[in-house]
């Protein structure tokens, strides 16, 4: 029989450009795949169908990169964290990696639910110049709304940008290149997506070069 | 190297099945690697993934410091349209080099509907499609797997063809190509020098080079000959076999991240199947059964579990409960794995209560669906197919299987079979209909059975190969009753396009006049053929037409004792006179037990596998 105490760690890591076209089920069929490689004592849901007790924070959408992401595991036996990063990072593939374990409370509310905002780091390739672009970010702030629609499978929603748009600044231009940050929402309000705001400011979307350098909970940036 | 991979794969479904870098992947430094051999699967990542034979020859390959192996799958037509826009090569998921670059490029012959795909993917790569068209520069096309059993509708765009077991034969190719390199330097070779290394390969047992051997046709479409044209080659070539339980096991599988097909461990226990079903090619093919021991199947499964953190095992075979040590093994596993949430599955099981006895041990928790296979509706047909199993039996072993627990069974069954009538079409309608009978007593309204009856195709090298096939309207009309009498509550029945069931045909008895008409077909747009959201029967009709190509000469002809038929000059180990002798008893709907536990049956392998004279002598 299992061990009926349960131990819950908070596992930060990064989901880098080799993994980075790999969905979000893909994504926890692997970390799955390497607890079990790791030989961790993995907490399973019961029922017909176990499943492993591992939750993420915010999906990160496909084909973005994430350098500070956030997990939740649930083990049946106390592991100490430093033996965990590196009992996990040896079983892990190319392009995932664990940068820090911290035992967390076992009542302790779900990630999901503790996130409110994401920074990103978006790479444009453009030859706007960065004074239009400027020009256009300002515009863009200082509308009340911004309707777009968002195209799901068949299904096509109406939604507004505006508010979604926590912070939105140049980072670098040149060669070429310009490099914007962006703070959106991402909470059960609604997730304010980086390839919408540049689609917004009229500038291609790809090729894609999106990375999450973030998350934000309740104030504090975990990076 | 393919770099611009952000432009595209933000644009096409499943973009991970063009990124590699999975778990257990091998990518090694080209510049200290001289040979080097791109694994090509002619389907999606998700198909070509699940293939065992790949994963063994992956690594049989990387294990060799002086080689590496890199895979390659046929993109999706999004990707590849994608892909053809911005002028990027097929390219291996490893090193992103393009394909073109390798020295040799092996293809699986799974199944003759991805032919197709071989050629969009030569094109792909940049690879001339003709053998005879390829130059100095250009990679050796080799291929293998069931396909290279009757590879003669793709030989012309093959150098070299694989027959039997590719454990061993792989690594001689990989030695008479080291060999070849070292002689002819890295510059100079010209079409010459690709030549004297196919001289070369073609002394070696197993290895089929097409163009050295002249097929000539006689007036009334029918082979006249076969003949070498250089003397080196033999006649027949004679597939290679391995011993299992000496054979390295690839305990280092590569673990996709989009879900594949068989997303799980793979164990193989045996290799071969002798029950003799008179339409089954594995089952001469992969003649004699070879069975690992069960501590080398201990071994291998320690190994593939701490290796991958796969949660499901699959013991795989052609009939893995005729496993002699199937019970121990399944005991040990329990024993072993209880505790690890590990799940096993067992893919192809026998119709009988000890199968339904395995299933139970092994799925404790979760009884949904089971499956078996009686392929014929009638006794009658079960004889002529040599399906040795009686409606007792079938019957017996569903009322088991719903007793246990599951309230879902699967049926497998063929139409268009050799001398069928309706009333063989009938005796599956009233089979599924009892097993339903059956499990409604137990399971009330949850009781479900799903009939899949897909169309007989027939196989070179099987009893059957004579054999004409069914011809559309009969197998139209065959579907039409069967979807009349499998409706209801609980009950389901899907079955298969017959045109593509009838390319099929045409595909596996086909000669070499048919390269003609699958180019031509690829022209017009043909891929994909086995997705039948993808198949075009038009365009196959019309290639076929335009190349003077009948379908039915090849499909529908029942072929003479004296025919040659176009893959006489390729020996399966089994002999021409056992098939034939099986063939007409098959007529006379009467069976031949299987020779593992009854008498030999005088298939003609006894006098090349070892094994076999062993078991004969005592």
């Amino acid at each position: 029989m299992k061990e009926t105490t349960l131990y819950r760690y908070q596992l930060v890591f990064a989901k880098g450009e080799q993994v980075k076209y790999i969905s979000h089920l893909d994504l926890m069929r692997l970390l799955e795949r390497a607890l079990r490689r790791a030989d961790l004592p993995l907490d399973y849901s019961l029922g017909f169908n176990p499943r492993p007790k591992i939750s993420i924070a915010a999906p990160l959408a496909v084909g973005v990169t994430g350098t500070a992401e956030l997990m939740d595991i649930t083990l049946y036996q106390l592991v100490g964290p430093q033996h965990l990063l590196e009992r996990l990072n040896a079983s892990l593939p190319a392009g995932v990696h664990v940068s820090s374990v911290t035992p967390a409370a076992l009542d302790a509310p779900s990630l999901q639910s503790l996130v409110i905002a994401a920074e990103y780091e978006v790479v444009v390739v453009t030859d706007v110049t960065g004074k239009e672009i400027q020009r256009r970010i300002d515009h863009l702030l200082a509308c009340d709304t911004l309707p777009r629609q968002r195209k799901r499978a068949a299904e096509v929603r109406s939604y507004d940008l505006r508010p979604l748009i926590w912070e939105l600044s140049i980072k670098e231009c040149q060669d070429g290149k310009c490099y914007l940050g962006m703070c959106l929402e991402a909470s059960s309000q609604g997730a304010g997506r980086p390839e919408e705001v540049v689609s917004a400011l009229e500038l291609p979307v790809l090729p894609l070069d999106v990375n999450r350098s973030s998350l934000i909970i309740a104030g504090k940036a975990i990076k | 190297m393919v770099d611009n991979l952000d432009s595209i794969l933000p644009q096409v479904t499943k973009p991970a099945r063009y990124t590699g870098n999975e778990w257990n992947s091998v990518a090694k430094d080209w510049s200290t690697v001289p040979i080097r051999v791109a694994l090509a699967y002619p389907d999606i990542y998700e198909v070509g993934m699940s293939n065992l034979g790949l994963q063994i020859l992956y690594q049989l390959v990387n294990d060799r410091q002086e080689c590496l192996a890199e895979r390659v799958y046929a993109p999706w037509v999004d990707m590849e349209a994608r892909m053809r826009e911005n002028h990027m090569p097929l390219y291996s998921l490893e090193t992103r080099h393009p394909v073109r670059d390798f020295g040799i490029v092996g293809f699986t012959l799974p199944y003759e509907l991805n032919y197709t795909n071989i050629l969009n993917m030569l094109d792909l790569a940049g690879i001339p499609l003709l053998a005879a068209g390829r130059s100095a520069d250009d990679p050796f096309v080799i291929g293998g797997g069931t396909g290279a059993f009757n590879p003669e509708p793709v030989a012309d765009f093959f150098d070299l063809i694989v027959l039997g077991d590719g454990e061993d034969v792989i690594l001689e190719i990989l030695d008479a190509y080291r060999q070849w390199q070292s002689e002819s330097g890295a510059v100079g070779r010209g079409q010459a020098g690709r030549k004297s290394f196919l001289m070369k390969a073609c002394r070696i047992p197993g290895i089929y080079v097409p163009q050295f051997y002249d097929v000539r046709y006689r007036e009334d479409g029918t082979i006249d000959s076969i003949q070498p044209n250089v003397p080196e080659v033999s006649l027949p070539v004679m597939r290679r076999f391995v011993d299992l339980e000496r054979a390295p096991a690839p305990v280092r599988p590569v673990m996709p991240y989009v879900e594949s097909i068989h997303d799980r461990a793979m164990v193989e226990v045996q290799r071969g199947c002798t029950r003799g079903c008179r339409f089954c090619q594995a089952g001469v093919i992969y003649r004699p059964v070879r069975e690992r021991s069960l501590s080398t199947v201990l071994r291998i499964v320690d190994a593939l579990i701490a290796n991958t953190g796969y949660e499901e095992l699959s013991l795989v075979s052609l009939s893995t409960s005729d496993y002699s040590q199937i019970q121990p093994l399944l005991d040990e596993l329990v024993t072993r794995y209880h505790d690890k949430g590990l799940s096993i599955s067992l893919p192809s099981l026998r119709i009988d209560s000890f199968s339904v006895g395995l299933a139970e041990a092994i799925q404790k928790r979760k009884r949904t669906g089971f499956t078996f296979a009686p392929e014929g509706g009638s006794q009658r047909m079960r004889n002529i197919i040599n399906k040795c199993v009686t409606e007792e039996d079938i019957l017996t072993t569903a009322e088991r299987a719903f007793a246990g627990g599951w309230h879902r069974i699967k049926l497998y069954f063929m139409i268009g079979l050799p001398a069928e009538t309706m009333e063989d079409v009938a005796g599956i309608a009233a089979l599924v209909q009892a097993i339903h009978a059956t499990g409604r007593r137990m399971h009330r309204a949850r009781a479900e059975v799903s009939a899949s009856v897909s169309t007989f195709i027939p196989k070179p090298h099987t009893p059957f190969q004579w054999a004409a096939q069914d011809d559309l309207e009969s197998l139209a009309e065959k579907q039409s009753y069967l979807r009349r009498n499998l409706r209801g509550n609980g009950l389901k029945f899907s079955w298969h396009d017959p045109r593509a069931s009838e390319l099929e045909a045409v595909l596996a008895r086909g000669d070499r006049r048919l390269a003609a008409g699958i180019r031509r077909a690829w022209e017009l747009g043909a891929k994909f053929d086995a997705w039948d959201e993808q198949l075009k029967p038009d365009v196959w009709q019309q290639a076929f037409a335009e190349c003077g190509l009948d379908p039915g000469f090849y499909a529908r002809r029942e072929r003479e004792i004296d025919e040659i038929l176009p893959w006489d000059h390729l020996s399966a180990g089994v002999d021409k006179k056992f098939l034939w002798r099986e063939y007409r008893r098959g007529m006379l709907a009467a069976s031949t037990p299987d020779c593992r536990t009854g008498p030999c049956v005088q298939c003609g392998l006894s006098e090349l596998s070892p094994s076999c004279a062993e078991r004969r002598g005592r």
